[in-house]
C-alpha cells in the first residue's frame, strides 16, 4: 500500500472569530484517485479543501502534502502541486489575451519563454481552447472562460486538481463536458481530482469514492457506490442519492447488483436479467 | 416560522450590525435620534479649537467613558493600535523637526541630542497634537460603532436631503464593505494560479494589480447592473423632481427629533460656537490657547498637589 | 378565457446585436398556473424573464416585436416598470446582487414605499409578507451578512411580495443556494400558489422541483419555444433534452435506452421519469 499523497490528520479548523468549521477530520487521498466530497454549505467541505493548498492551516491537526507538512511549504510551491479551479472564473481573468492568461502563472515562476510557449499550446489543446488562444478572455463564453481558468491552473502542471462546483449554474451539455475534461485529466495524465458537487449523479458517474460531510465532521467515506445506499446517513446530512441508486436500493430483491452507479451500467444489468428471464417485447 | 438567532449565542446582550462592527443594541445613547448621535463626532473634534492639553484630556477621557458606557467590545479598538502608533510616530516625528506655532523658538530645554537636537518643546507640543487627534478619532470611531447604515439614511432625512441621494450614500457605504470582502476573494483566487500577493512587497505588489483590479472592476460592474435591475422590479423611479413622484418614508417614519435630540444638537452647536468666541475673550482666551511651555510647570504641580 | 399572461409574436434583439435573442414567442399563461422554463445557457431564458416585468424594453436598448399583456391590462411596452412591478414580482439569481439594502426592514418594504402606500398599509403588508415568507420579526434588522442562502432569497420573494403581485417570476432562483435554502423557498412558492393562486413562472436548470410543481415546461432554444408540454411529458423526450443540453432526469435516460433497445423497445410513453415511475417500469418488464 503505497503512502496517500494527501494526509489530512484529525483536523480541526477555527475562523478567525471564533466559528469552528471543521472538528477532527482524517483523511487519506492516494495519487490517481478520482473524489468527491458532498454535504450542504457549512459542512465544511470548502473550508477543507482549501488546507489541501494551503489557503488554511489548520489550527489543530496537521496536513501533509506528498508527505510534508502544509506548514512547511510556501504557497507558491503549493500551487504547482495542487491547482484549485474556482467556481467563478471572473475572479481570476485579467489578461488582454487568452495565452497571457494561461502563460502567467509560469512568468512568474520564470520559466523559460519557449517552455511557456509549449506548454500554453499544450494546455489549451487539452481543454479545447487552441483557437481561441489570442482572444480577449472577456469576450468569450462563461463555459470558455471556465476553461480559460482551467487551462491556467493546469500551465503549473499540478498533481492534483481540486475542483469547486464545477457544475453549479451549469447547464447540462457543459457540466458534463467539464466532468469528462476531469476524467481525461485522471486518465491520461494520472493527475488526482476532487470535486465538490451537489449533483450526486456527477458523484457516482465520475468518482470511485465519495465523502460525505456533515458539520465539520467527515459521515461518510467509501466507493461512491456504497455510500449513496446508506440512507440514514445521508438523511443526516442532507444529501440525496441519484435517481438511479435510489431505484437500485428500492428494487431490492429483484436480482439487480446494487453496486450499479450509472445508466448504462443499469441499463446493460437489465438487458441482462431481460434476456435470462426470456422477455420479449414490452407489452401493455 | 423561523424565528432570528442573536449575533453571539449564549449571551444575554442583543448585539447589531453597526459601521464599525457588532455593538450592543441598546446603549444609553439608543434615545438619541441618529442625527443627535452624529453631532457626537463635533463634541469630540472641539479639541483642535483648543490647545491646553489638560482641557482636551477631559475630552478623551470622555470619549472613553462613552466607549464603556454603551459597552463596545474592546476587541475592536484593539485593532486599531498599529494605526495609533503610525500616528503618534508621524506626530513625534513631524514636531520634532518643525516648530510648533504654539511655542515660538528659540527653544530653551533639551531633552536629548541625536544628530539634531530634540527640545522639550518639541515633547509638549507632540503631546498637546496627540491629544487633540486621539479625542477626534476615538470620537468618530465611537460614532461608527453606534450608528448603522439606516441611522445615518434617517439622519439625512432629517436634514431634509431626497431620497435618491441618500440611497446612493448608504449603498456606497456598504459598497465599501463590499469591495473590500470581493478582493480578498480575488486575492485568494490569484493565489491558486500562482499569484501570492500577501507574501510579496509593496512594490512588487503594486505591479500585479490589475491582477486584482481588473476582475474587481468585472465584478462589481456586473453586481450594479443586477442591482439596478432589482431596483427597478420593486418599481423604484429614479427622479430629480420629488413632486411628481409620491414615495412613502416608511423606514424611520417613527424617529422624530424630539426635545431632547433637539436640545442635545442645539448643546453642540452652542458649545462649538461658544468656544470659537472664547478663544478671542480676555481670561477664558488664554487658558484655552495656553501650553505648558515651561518644564518647571510640572515639579510644581506635583509639590501643590502633593 | 381571460389569460393572466398574453404573449403574441414576441422578439427581442438587443441594440448594436445581429441575434434575434426572442424569436416570434406566442404563449398563454393561465391564472394559477406553474410554468418551468428550461434550456441551456443562452436559449433567451433570462432575455423572456425579462419582457415579463417590463425590464425589457424599459431598461434595455434594442427592438422589440410583438406584445406581452399582462392580467388582460397592461402592456408592457406602453407602462412604466413601476406599474408592471405591482403585478409581476421578479427574484433573481444571486442572493447577494440583489440585497440593495442594508437591512432585511428595509429590503422588503423598498417596493412598497416606492408605490406610495401608506404607512398603516406598509406596516400591515410587511407583517403580512413576513408570515408568508415563514421569517419572523427578529430578522428584521438583519444585514445579508447574517442571513444564510436560504433566507436571502425568501427576503427576496418578500420584497416582491409586498406588492401583492399576481405572477411571480424566478430565474434559478436556488442555483446558488444550499440544499436546506432550497427547500425553505419552494415551501414558500408552494403556500403561494395554494394559499393565493399564484401564477409561477420558474426557470431552473435542475429537474426536481420542476417535476414536483410545475403544470407545465417549456423548452426554450435560440429564442424559440421547441416544447411545451405536462413535466411527465416533457422528460420523457431525452434525446430532444440532451440534444439542447437540458438536465434528463437519470430515470429517463434509462426509460430511454429501453425504449431504444430492439428487444425491449419500452413506448415512449411509457419512459418513467421519477423512481416511483421507474419500479413500476423495472418490476413490469423484469416479470416481476
Amino acid at each position: 500500500m503505497s503512502q496517500p499523497f494527501i494526509s489530512v490528520k484529525d483536523v480541526h479548523y477555527k475562523y478567525p472569530d471564533g466559528t469552528k468549521a471543521i472538528y477532527g477530520v482524517d483523511l487519506d487521498i492516494y495519487e490517481g484517485e478520482i473524489v468527491s466530497i458532498v454535504g450542504q454549505n457549512g459542512s465544511g467541505k470548502t473550508t477543507l479543501v482549501k488546507h489541501f493548498n494551503g489557503l488554511l492551516k489548520p489550527t489543530e491537526g496537521d496536513v501533509l502534502i506528498g508527505g510534508v507538512s502544509v506548514k512547511e511549504q510556501p504557497l507558491g510551491t503549493l500551487a504547482r502541486t495542487v491547482g484549485y479551479v474556482y467556481q467563478n472564473p471572473s475572479l481570476q481573468l485579467f489578461c488582454r489575451s487568452v495565452r497571457d492568461e494561461v502563460s502567467f502563472g509560469l512568468k512568474l515562476l520564470k520559466v523559460p519563454k519557449d517552455q511557456i510557449a509549449k506548454t500554453v499550446e499544450e494546455v489549451l489543446e487539452t481543454v479545447g481552447l487552441l483557437d481561441k488562444i489570442d482572444e480577449y478572455p472577456f469576450f468569450l463564453t462563461m463555459g470558455e472562460k471556465q476553461r480559460v481558468a482551467i487551462a491556467a491552473i493546469l500551465a503549473l502542471q499540478p498533481k492534483v486538481l481540486i475542483v469547486d462546483e464545477p457544475t453549479t449554474g451549469q447547464d447540462y451539455k457543459m457540466a458534463y463536458q467539464f466532468m469528462k475534461l476531469f476524467e481525461k485529466l485522471n486518465k491520461e495524465e494520472g493527475k488526482t481530482i476532487i470535486f465538490i458537487t451537489h449533483e450526486m449523479r456527477f458523484s457516482t458517474e465520475f468518482a470511485k469514492r465519495t465523502v460525505v460531510m456533515s458539520r465539520g465532521k467527515i459521515l461518510l467515506d467509501g466507493p461512491s457506490g456504497h455510500v449513496f445506499t446508506q440512507v440514514d446517513k445521508l438523511k443526516e446530512a442532507f444529501v440525496a442519492p441519484p435517481q438511479i441508486t435510489e431505484l437500485v436500493l428500492k428494487m431490492g430483491e429483484s436480482g439487480i447488483k446494487s453496486d450499479i452507479l450509472t445508466v448504462s451500467e443499469l441499463f446493460a444489468e437489465i438487458k441482462k436479467i431481460h434476456k435470462k428471464r426470456g422477455g420479449g417485447k414490452w407489452s401493455i | 416560522m423561523e424565528t432570528a438567532t442573536l449575533a453571539t449565542p449564549g449571551s444575554k446582550i442583543e448585539y447589531r450590525k453597526t459601521i464599525f462592527g457588532y455593538t450592543p443594541k441598546e446603549t444609553p445613547f439608543s434615545v438619541l435620534h441618529p442625527l443627535a448621535r452624529i453631532m457626537i463626532v463635533i463634541v469630540f473634534n472641539i479639541p483642535f479649537l483648543i490647545v491646553n492639553p489638560f482641557l482636551n484630556l477631559i475630552f478623551l477621557a470622555t470619549v472613553l467613558i462613552c466607549y464603556r458606557v454603551a459597552n463596545v467590545p474592546k476587541a475592536y479598538l484593539l485593532k486599531f493600535t498599529p494605526f495609533l502608533f503610525i500616528l503618534t510616530f508621524f506626530l513625534f516625528l513631524s514636531f520634532a523637526f518643525f516648530p510648533s506655532v504654539w511655542i515660538k523658538p528659540p527653544y530653551e530645554y533639551v531633552i536629548f541630542q541625536f544628530g539634531f537636537t530634540y527640545y522639550y518643546e518639541n515633547f509638549i507640543a507632540t503631546v498637546t497634537m496627540w491629544v487633540r487627534w486621539m479625542s477626534a478619532i476615538f470620537g468618530v470611531i465611537f460614532v461608527l460603532s453606534i450608528i448603522d447604515e439606516r441611522d445615518i439614511n434617517i439622519a439625512l432625512k432629517s436634514l431634509r436631503f431626497p431620497y435618491f441621494f441618500r440611497f446612493i450614500v448608504a449603498t456606497a457605504l456598504r459598497c465599501f464593505f463590499t469591495f473590500y470582502y470581493d478582493a480578498m476573494q480575488i486575492i485568494e483566487a490569484q493565489k491558486a494560479r500562482g499569484l501570492d500577493l500577501d507574501s510579496m512587497g509593496m512594490l512588487r505588489k503594486a505591479k500585479y494589480y490589475a491582477a486584482v483590479m481588473v476582475p474587481l472592476i468585472m465584478i462589481e460592474l456586473k453586481k450594479a447592473d443586477e442591482m439596478s435591475d432589482a431596483c427597478d422590479s420593486r418599481g423604484y423611479v429614479t427622479t430629480f423632481k420629488s413632486k411628481d413622484y409620491n414615495r412613502t418614508e416608511y423606514i424611520g417614519h417613527d424617529k422624530i427629533l424630539k426635545f431632547h435630540d433637539k436640545a442635545f444638537i442645539i448643546f453642540v452647536v452652542l458649545f462649538l460656537l461658544a468656544v470659537l468666541i472664547a478663544r478671542f475673550l480676555p481670561i477664558i482666551g488664554p487658558i484655552i490657547k495656553w501650553i505648558p511651555a515651561d518644564p518647571a510647570f510640572w515639579p510644581s504641580l506635583f509639590q501643590r498637589f502633593f | 378565457m381571460e389569460y393572466i399572461i398574453d404573449i403574441d409574436n414576441l422578439s427581442w434583439q438587443y441594440k448594436d446585436t445581429e441575434k434575434w435573442v426572442l424569436k416570434d414567442i406566442s404563449l398563454k399563461i393561465k391564472k394559477g398556473e406553474f410554468i418551468g422554463i428550461m434550456g441551456q445557457n443562452g436559449a433567451g431564458k433570462s432575455t423572456f424573464c425579462r419582457c415579463l416585468n417590463g425590464l425589457i424594453p424599459h431598461r434595455f436598448n434594442g427592438s422589440m416585436k410583438g406584445k406581452v399583456m399582462i392580467d388582460g391590462e397592461i402592456d408592457t411596452f406602453d407602462m412604466p416598470i413601476a406599474e408592471c412591478a405591482r403585478k409581476v414580482g421578479m427574484v433573481f439569481q444571486d442572493p447577494d446582487a440583489q440585497f440593495i439594502r442594508g437591512t432585511v426592514e428595509e429590503e422588503i418594504v423598498f417596493g412598497a414605499e416606492n408605490a406610495g402606500f401608506s404607512i398603516q398599509e406598509i406596516k400591515d403588508r410587511l407583517e403580512w409578507t413576513l408570515n408568508e415568507v415563514n421569517l419572523d420579526r427578529g430578522f428584521l434588522d438583519k444585514p445579508p451578512s447574517d442571513l444564510s442562502g436560504g433566507q436571502k432569497q425568501r427576503v427576496a420573494i418578500a420584497a416582491s411580495l409586498i406588492l401583492k403581485p399576481k405572477i411571480m417570476v424566478l430565474d434559478e432562483p436556488t442555483s446558488q443556494v444550499d440544499p436546506i435554502g432550497k427547500l425553505e423557498v419552494f415551501k414558500v412558492i408552494q403556500r403561494l400558489r395554494k394559499e393565493h393562486d399564484m401564477t409561477v413562472i420558474l426557470i431552473e436548470h435542475r429537474s426536481d422541483e420542476i417535476l414536483k410543481f410545475a403544470d407545465r415546461v417549456l423548452l426554450l432554444d435560440e429564442g424559440q419555444i421547441l416544447m411545451s408540454e405536462p413535466p411527465n411529458k416533457f422528460f420523457q423526450k431525452v434525446d430532444l433534452l440532451e440534444a439542447k443540453c437540458v438536465y434528463p432526469p437519470q430515470v429517463a435516460q434509462l426509460g430511454y435506452l429501453l425504449h431504444k433497445d430492439p428487444d425491449i423497445q419500452l413506448p415512449m410513453e411509457e419512459i418513467p421519469v421519477t423512481v416511483e415511475q421507474g419500479i413500476e417500469c423495472l418490476k413490469k418488464i423484469l416479470q416481476l
